[in-house]
């Protein structure tokens, strides 16, 4: 395959393993456009929330003035606010920062939360075998069918909004997202356990946590680092949906909670198009971007889907 | 034999989705009593707080604020222990009695008349929607699968572009440049003046209020369908059934048919499952257009934090999932005649 970068040519050289894994990556044209797209948002969403002033809730600090007068509201776009206020006079460019610099780190509180989940039941199930994997196998089944958004809504509605911290937002949304990841650690988990490496480190008197966490879980690392990815980019999706309707976060501004504000400011009717097209355009570069990942690493961890990669 | 195994395929999978159901009524019914925060409480409150409002008061504490709540748990049965009061709203959601809503406070209205009232505007908005993007998703993904080369690669990168657009924020946009920009649509809801009747008036102004909602979802869903359409197409292309009828020299056009009759099945199982979840109507889209549907409803319904409700119409979403899935599992039998045969098992 031809680089794309003489750099990244003399690096995919480099004969270790792990190196020309690295290499490989980064001569996948999907991976690179992807990862640029993702380290620029989180760039974004840090430094500019770091050059911002980072209070999203301060008005006085934009406008100069304490409370809010109603020449400060729904200002246009101007060199000292990038993109307007909304009805409170809050600076809208702070609110997007913020807003993406947290749902970050819900997303990947969550995606480490199912990620965990999903490969130790997947681990348990697909080992195992027996009762336990049917209970799994079943529960795993029926929730795959009822879409997670309901239940996310229904849970969520029924906590008092001062308790819905981004705390336990993430830890809802991560454990809602077992099901599918899990189905996949599980049948991958089944493929290995007939392989000859297992049957030789039963030989070997291995035990079954040793042959777990030893020989399986680094074969299948690869899937679970891809279900890591799917997953942030589920959880990015979940809550901004829930926020924007209104029941994410309380304590925190998050992606979610600027479009339910931007919704509750009536943005689409005074046609504040500087209002609700950045917030938008950055979810969806960001679940783009996380998409171009998957694919790329699909690519490189399993050559044999060469044939359908595009298929997924 | 042959149809005896496919009744127990029947039994089987009807036992499992009633045994699914009774489980997802149960939790439905007892989450909200037995959650930390006490949501039934507060649900109380609001309903106080209302009347307060209602009467001028505005929110205060009243001294007697225990009693009454006492009075109001009784009066509303909610004072029983959970699991007595399970079976009576079991039996009285089975026999069509949803109990009452709350949420329209101080009208008192039957949940089963309100979801019947809203269903069938989300219906309406839905299905079409729904129907039209995976006809148009199915053959796209189809063509792009035996199409190939470049079409297909350009095709591809765009659909997975338009599929990763949240459906509200589009609608957003829509809205922004039809309906505030140019005109062309109305920026909201439906002809609420207008008295329903089958007047071309009418139908077509209704046609005009869903045009901007159906357009977005039809876009975004056109992504999903073909996507996923696209990846089984290629799946059967490289199958061996027709690797061999390649070898035997049939025409491309025949083993497009075969891939594309064989790829359809799990594209139904998904149309299944999509068309269960439906009737939960899709929340965002009907809240941001003001359109009177069940997506309206319980964002109404859990505004108001009112349980009666949010109970009786995440049950009937529930059941109308379920039963999808039981019918699609059922057609997948018929479809699929090694699942009639019984010759394989479906998860």
């Amino acid at each position: 395959m031809k680089p794309s970068l003489p750099v990244l040519y003399i690096f995919s050289k480099i004969r270790s393993l792990r190196e020309t894994l690295l290499g490989e990556l980064f001569t996948n044209r999907r991976f690179i456009v992807g990862f640029a797209i993702f380290l620029g948002l989180v760039i974004f969403g840090y430094v500019g929330s770091f050059l911002a002033y980072s209070d999203p809730w301060d008005t006085s600090y934009y406008t100069g003035v304490p409370g809010c007068p109603n020449e400060y509201r729904f200002l246009p776009p101007s060199l000292k606010h990038p993109l307007g206020t909304d009805q409170g006079c809050r600076d809208i460019y702070t609110w997007l920062v913020v807003g993406l610099k947290n749902s970050l780190w819900v997303a990947a509180l969550a995606a480490s939360i199912t990620t965990v989940i999903a490969s130790s039941l997947g681990l348990i199930a697909g080992y195992r075998g027996g009762v336990l994997d049917d209970i799994i196998n079943f529960s795993s089944n029926f929730l795959m069918v009822i879409p997670m958004f309901i239940i996310l809504l229904m849970l969520l509605a029924y906590i008092p909004p001062e308790a819905r911290s981004s705390l336990l937002v993430a830890i809802v949304i991560g454990i809602l997202g077992w099901p599918g990841p899990t189905r996949v650690v599980r049948s991958m988990v089944m493929q290995h356990k007939a392989s000859d490496y297992v049957d030789v480190a039963k030989l070997m008197n291995f035990t079954p946590t040793e042959i777990v966490f030893k020989e399986i879980l680094p074969n299948i690392a690869s899937y679970v680092f891809l279900i890591y990815i799917s997953s942030f980019s589920g959880a990015i999706f979940a809550e901004v949906g829930i926020g924007a309707i209104g029941y994410g976060p309380w304590d925190a501004v998050t992606l979610g909670r600027t479009f339910n504000n931007m919704l509750g400011g009536g943005a689409i009717f005074i046609g504040a198009w500087w209002w609700f097209i950045p917030v938008g355009l950055v979810v969806v570069f960001l679940s783009y971007s996380l998409l171009l990942i998957n694919l790329g690493l699909q690519h490189v961890f399993n050559p044999r889907l060469k044939l359908t990669l595009y298929a997924v | 034999m042959l149809k005896s195994r496919f009744a127990r395929y029947v039994v089987s999978k009807a036992v499992v989705y009633s045994v699914l159901w009774f489980l997802a009524a149960f939790l439905n019914f007892l989450l909200p009593r037995i959650m930390p925060g006490e949501p039934v409480r507060r649900f109380l409150e609001t309903l106080f707080g209302m009347g307060q409002v209602a009467t001028g008061g505005g929110p205060q504490i009243i001294p007697e604020m225990e009693r009454y709540m006492k009075e109001a748990e009784r009066l509303l049965g909610l004072d029983q222990p959970p699991l007595l009061q399970f079976p009576s709203w079991f039996i009285n959601f089975l026999r069509g009695d949803w109990g009452f809503s709350l949420a329209f406070a101080p009208d008192i209205r039957p949940v089963r008349e309100l979801v019947m009232q809203f269903l069938p505007n989300t219906l309406m908005l839905l299905l079409p929607s729904l129907i039209v993007s995976w006809i148009v998703g199915n053959y796209l993904g189809a063509y792009l699968a035996l199409k190939g080369g470049k079409i297909d690669k350009v095709g591809l990168s765009t659909l997975q572009f338009v599929a990763q657009i949240p459906v509200y924020w589009l609608l957003i946009l829509f809205i922004f440049i039809f309906g505030v920009h140019l005109k062309w649509a109305p920026i909201t809801g439906r002809p609420l003046r207008m008295i329903p009747s089958l007047t071309w008036g009418y139908v077509s102004e209704l046609l005009r209020h869903m045009a901007l909602p159906m357009i977005t979802m039809i876009t975004v869903g056109i992504g999903g369908w073909s996507i996923g359409m696209r990846a089984y197409v290629i799946y059967q292309l490289n199958s061996n059934y027709i690797r061999y009828a390649r070898t035997m020299g049939l025409p491309q056009r025949v083993l497009g048919r075969y891939a594309f009759r064989n790829a359809l099945i799990p594209q139904f199982t998904a149309f299944a499952i999509n068309f269960g979840g439906m009737f939960a109507g899709n929340l965002l889209v009907e809240m941001i257009y003001g359109y009177p549907g069940m997506g309206s409803l319980l964002a109404m319904v859990m505004g108001r934090l009112d349980i009666f409700g949010m109970q009786a119409i995440f049950t009937f979403t529930a059941t109308m999932l379920l039963l999808a899935n039981f019918t699609a599992d059922i057609i997948y039998g018929f479809l699929d005649p090694r699942i009639r045969r019984g010759l394989i098992e479906v998860a």
